[in-house]
């Protein structure tokens, strides 16, 4: 057993670390405080190769395996705490590997290439208004039209609706094919936005991931080509499940990066701090605190670490069952936002009221972190469903 | 014999002033050396503490300082060398101590004599820290930063003027030409009051605000590192810090600036710092002397007012 | 003084090709030193090492030139491999580690031991360590060669079989030039080193790392010791803008 990572991953992380305290870091406040990310910081971000950084070389990324991918993520999300860059990177991460592993290579040559370049974003439309977490009940239809496929319905709380619409880009969109079928009957397309007829969408004001925006798609009689089919028909929801798996390990990995820096500011606070004559880091109700946020964190990330690695043993090696994948990842992904929140909400207190202003930069760590407790990418009762049901079985499953 | 040579007027005189205190305890005589073409500064040394004077008539390029201090060095070896401490000093004086395979100790603020043994001080490890450091072979060789010791004047001392007849090898580098620096961009080093400005700006206009006060007070302008480095609001001519310009002001005014370990080195040595941040908390209050918190975009204007 | 390889080879229409060293040493990361209470000597275990910044300016002059005329970047580093792998991924063809545990004088000496063993055109160095902040390598080792130094370069450019350097001195700039092989010393302000993406990290992998074993050779100052500074300050804090105008003007005079 060896717990280290290789010499590559420690000095990339040490070359992401670089890079993010140069060009992101100084950003953070304002794209919070904009409620975007500046265009320079996106350009910065290709060209250094973290966008889409799992799509192969041919289409501009870096074909990194997703321990690589979760160690740029927390990286990220420790300079930008507010979580709202990690999230931009982690959704392209994440999908584009999708889109790479069973797009047609018509849509893979068309679209991955501008995502690499920071031109376009890529996100991901499954939920709807009436349910997110119960996929298979999706009612967006998508039904074949000669050479088109043509796409009625809409999706809800969608990360990035004006960014796609703003630069360009779509989504992995998952639709109805075969309506008879429940979940066998999904499919999964690449479905364009920006200047798109049929097409309608709005930003939403939410509790405050501010630096990317989440809203809905309203989708009227949308026609796209048949190449932005993904995968086989009817097959959607696997690829889909697959996707998810995918994307989590790299939420869960955000929510340790932005928990980490805050817990590094608290440290560093509480050994400045004096009050009664002594600096707070001597009281040893803070110093428990310090030990128990450290170890809640440090074993969410050997969960997040675990579960990325075991993608890359399972994509390069053939190893591991879905089922161990299901678990592994749910596991990271139910643990590390709720001690991420924690973590953050200690440290906030720890600062007394300079915690609660926008200047200490840490409340935006909150606000961020929990649009992935409240659901993105999967509910945390969605992830206790997933690994119960691999623990009691499928027969125990309640739906 | 101890030689001191530094080809700035100024620094020459004030390590002529420490080889005097040395000379003295060790009962060495003290020879100033001095390359160039200039007109009688010997006198000067000689009233600054020289015994003797070796005068080279002769272009000032390192290439010709490290020749002519290796032949005299060759000829008188002297026991200890005092280089100034500037650029070029700190570029001859190790090339002078790699040639006869010594150590060199560069920017010594610090020198003593322990057991007829010479000890010097020099500031390691981002300026936190003081090594103390002794010779292990002769000449001994050290640089003296500019500024940091007083020089004494006495014109009532004689002593010896000696045209050396040196004739320096050619210089293998060739100036092709020389551009003086603007005012703005003049050695932030040398300023006696310095005003800050660091990431508590919330954009490079709001700036002026540094710019008036340090006008105000005849002062010159510092940043912090984000400013020249990551934002590049000010040229790097401006920078304050360990890897930007370490100053030495009688007063220096830090304007949201949190007071990083590397700003705080870099300004270590000034007399009096004052810190005008928001954040009570910022480590700069920790390293001022007086310290005012609150907003600086109300605070900078009134006292620019006020001091006017 | 002994002879250096002197390879400068024309290519093209007087278009240069030229073999560079660069000198690098690898440092702890300053802000990661902490005091011993006790001792006030420095604590460095634990602390990060990452490559000097300077040293990393020369790197990324070195590399510049690479990618302009060709040729070949070596890189010589007093420090692990970690630091050498680093060097690699900004576009070093080659890497060698030595230990530096001695002074400036030994130091230079190992540095021209090992350079008497590659063909080179130029040499770079950072201007200082910013850990010792000493100056003296560059120097040194120009000395040790026999070859001219160019200090302080803010800009650098090679032409025919010269380079040229504009140094930034005290109270002006130089444009000097010196005939190839030379030795430049770069300030921070030549360019801002590229970080190594993930691609550059990977394909570093397959370069090379020479692990050089050398007698430890002569120092020429010892340290006797290395202590904190205790950094007095009062730390008033004043409530009144009038009460800091009047210090203010007290301080001035």
């Amino acid at each position: 057993m060896d717990f280290s990572f290789t010499e590559e991953q420690e000095l990339f992380r040490k070359s992401v670390r670089e890079f993010c305290e140069k060009k992101i870091a100084p950003k953070a406040n304002e794209i919070d405080e904009k409620g975007e990310i500046p265009q320079e910081v996106l350009e910065d971000m290709a060209s250094f190769g973290l966008l889409g950084i799992t799509i192969p070389q041919e289409y501009g990324g870096s074909g990194a395996d997703f321990v690589t991918a979760a160690i740029a993520t927390e990286e990220i999300a420790r300079a930008d705490i507010s979580m709202a860059t990690a999230v931009y990177y982690l959704v392209e991460a994440g999908w584009g590997f999708l889109i790479n592993r069973y797009g047609s290579k018509k849509a893979k040559e068309e679209l991955l290439p501008d995502v690499t370049k920071g031109k376009t974003f890529l996100g991901i439309a499954s939920t709807e208004a009436a349910g997110g977490s119960d996929v298979a009940a999706v009612s967006t239809t998508m039904a074949k039209e000669g050479e088109k496929l043509v796409i009625n319905g809409s999706k809800t709380f969608i990360s990035g609706v004006r960014e796609a619409t703003k630069y360009g880009g779509g989504y992995v969109t998952v639709v109805k094919t075969s309506p008879e079928l429940a979940h066998k009957g999904l499919s999964l397309c690449y479905l364009p936005v920006k200047d798109v007829p049929g097409i309608t969408t709005n930003v939403f004001k939410q509790m405050g991931r501010e630096g990317i925006s989440t809203g809905a798609i309203i989708i009227k009689n949308v026609e796209i080509p048949s190449h932005y089919l993904i995968g086989d028909w009817n097959k959607g929801f696997y690829y889909a499940m697959e996707g998810f798996n995918c994307a989590r390990p790299l939420v869960a990995a955000a929510c340790i990066g932005a928990a980490e820096k805050a817990l590094e500011s608290g440290i560093e606070y509480l050994k400045e701090r004096r009050v009664f004559g002594s600096p707070l880091a001597k009281f040893e109700g803070m110093q428990f605190q310090v030990a128990e946020d450290y170890a809640k964190l440090e074993s969410a990330r050997l969960l997040v670490y675990k579960a990325a690695w075991m993608l890359d043993q399972m994509y390069t090696k053939n190893r591991f069952s879905h089922k161990e994948i299901n678990k592994a990842v749910a596991s990271a992904k139910l643990i590390a936002p709720t001690v991420a929140f924690d973590v953050i909400k200690d440290v906030l207190i720890w600062h007394g009221a300079y915690g609660y202003t926008k200047e200490a930069g840490l409340e935006k760590g909150l606000r961020g972190v929990a649009s992935y407790i409240m659901g993105a990418e999967g509910a945390q009762n969605i992830m206790k469903l997933i690994i119960s049901r691999e623990l009691l079985g499928k027969d125990f499953a309640p739906y | 014999m101890i030689f001191t040579f530094s080809e700035d007027y100024e620094t020459a005189l004030e390590i002529l002033a420490k080889g005097r205190e040395i000379a003295d305890s060790l009962r060495l005589e003290l020879a100033a050396i001095s390359i160039g073409k200039h007109d009688d500064i010997e006198d000067t040394y000689i009233f600054c503490g020289a015994d003797k004077v070796y005068s080279i008539d002769s272009e000032l390029h390192a290439d010709i300082v490290v020749d002519c201090l290796c032949s005299l060095i060759n000829q008188y070896k002297p026991e200890l060398l005092l280089i100034g401490g500037t650029r070029l000093g700190k570029e001859v004086a190790p090339r002078i101590a790699q040639k006869f395979g010594v150590g060199c100790a560069t920017d010594c603020v610090d020198f003593s004599l322990e057991k007829g043994e010479f000890i010097v001080k020099r500031f390691v490890l981002g300026g936190r820290f003081i090594a103390t450091q002794r010779f292990l072979r002769k000449p001994q060789i050290v640089t003296v930063p500019p500024r940091r010791f007083g020089k004494k004047l006495d014109t009532a001392r004689t002593g010896k003027i000696i045209k050396t007849t040196l004739k320096p090898a050619q210089s293998r580098v060739q100036v092709l030409e020389k551009k003086d620096k603007t005012s703005q961009m003049l050695r932030i080093e040398e300023a006696d009051i310095i005003v800050s400005g660091g990431r508590g700006f919330k954009k490079k206009e709001d700036l002026k605000l540094v710019e008036s006060l340090a006008k105000v007070l005849g002062g010159a302008v510092g940043c912090s590192r984000s400013v020249a480095a990551d934002l590049k609001w000010l040229p790097e001519e401006h920078w304050v810090g360990l890897s930007g310009h370490k100053v030495k002001p009688k007063l220096y005014i830090a304007i949201g600036i949190s007071g990083q370990v590397q700003h705080i080195a870099g300004i270590r040595d000034s007399k009096t710092i004052i810190a005008i941040n928001n954040d009570p908390n910022a480590p700069i209050f920790k390293s001022c002397d007086y310290g005012i918190v609150g907003d600086l975009y109300e605070i900078v204007p009134k006292l620019t007012e006020i001091l006017q | 003084m002994f002879i250096v390889p002197f390879v400068v080879r024309l290519f093209g229409c007087g278009e240069v090709i030229v073999d560079i060293i660069v000198c690098i040493k690898q440092i702890y990361d300053l802000g990661q030193i902490t005091v011993d209470t006790a001792t006030k000597h420095p604590i460095t275990e634990g602390a990060a090492r990452k490559i000097s910044d300077f040293d990393k300016n020369a790197l990324e002059e070195a590399v510049r030139i690479k990618e302009k005329h060709g040729g070949n970047v070596f890189a010589l580093i007093g420090g692990t491999k970690e630091a050498a792998k680093e060097a690699l991924a900004m576009g070093t063809d080659e890497a060698f580690i030595y230990s530096a545990d001695t002074d400036s004088l030994g130091t230079a000496t190992i540095l021209a031991g090992i350079i008497h063993k590659i063909k080179y055109d130029l040499i770079l160095c950072g201007e200082a360590s910013i850990d010792e902040f000493s100056f003296q390598i560059g120097p040194r080792l120009a000395e040790a060669l026999g070859i001219p130094v160019l200090t302080y370069a803010r800009k650098m450019e090679l032409k025919d079989t010269e380079i040229i350097v504009e140094r930034n001195l005290e109270n002006r700039y130089e444009v000097a030039k010196a005939r190839l092989p030379a030795l430049v010393t770069v300030t921070k302000e030549i360019n801002e080193p590229r970080i190594p993406t993930l691609l550059q990290i990977l394909g570093a992998s397959k370069k090379r790392i020479t692990e050089i074993s050398l007698e430890k050779p002569e120092a020429g100052v010892e340290n006797l010791s290395i202590t904190a500074i205790e950094m007095k300050r009062k730390e008033v804090i004043l409530n009144d803008i009038e009460e800091l105008a009047k210090i203010i003007m007290s301080e001035k005079s």
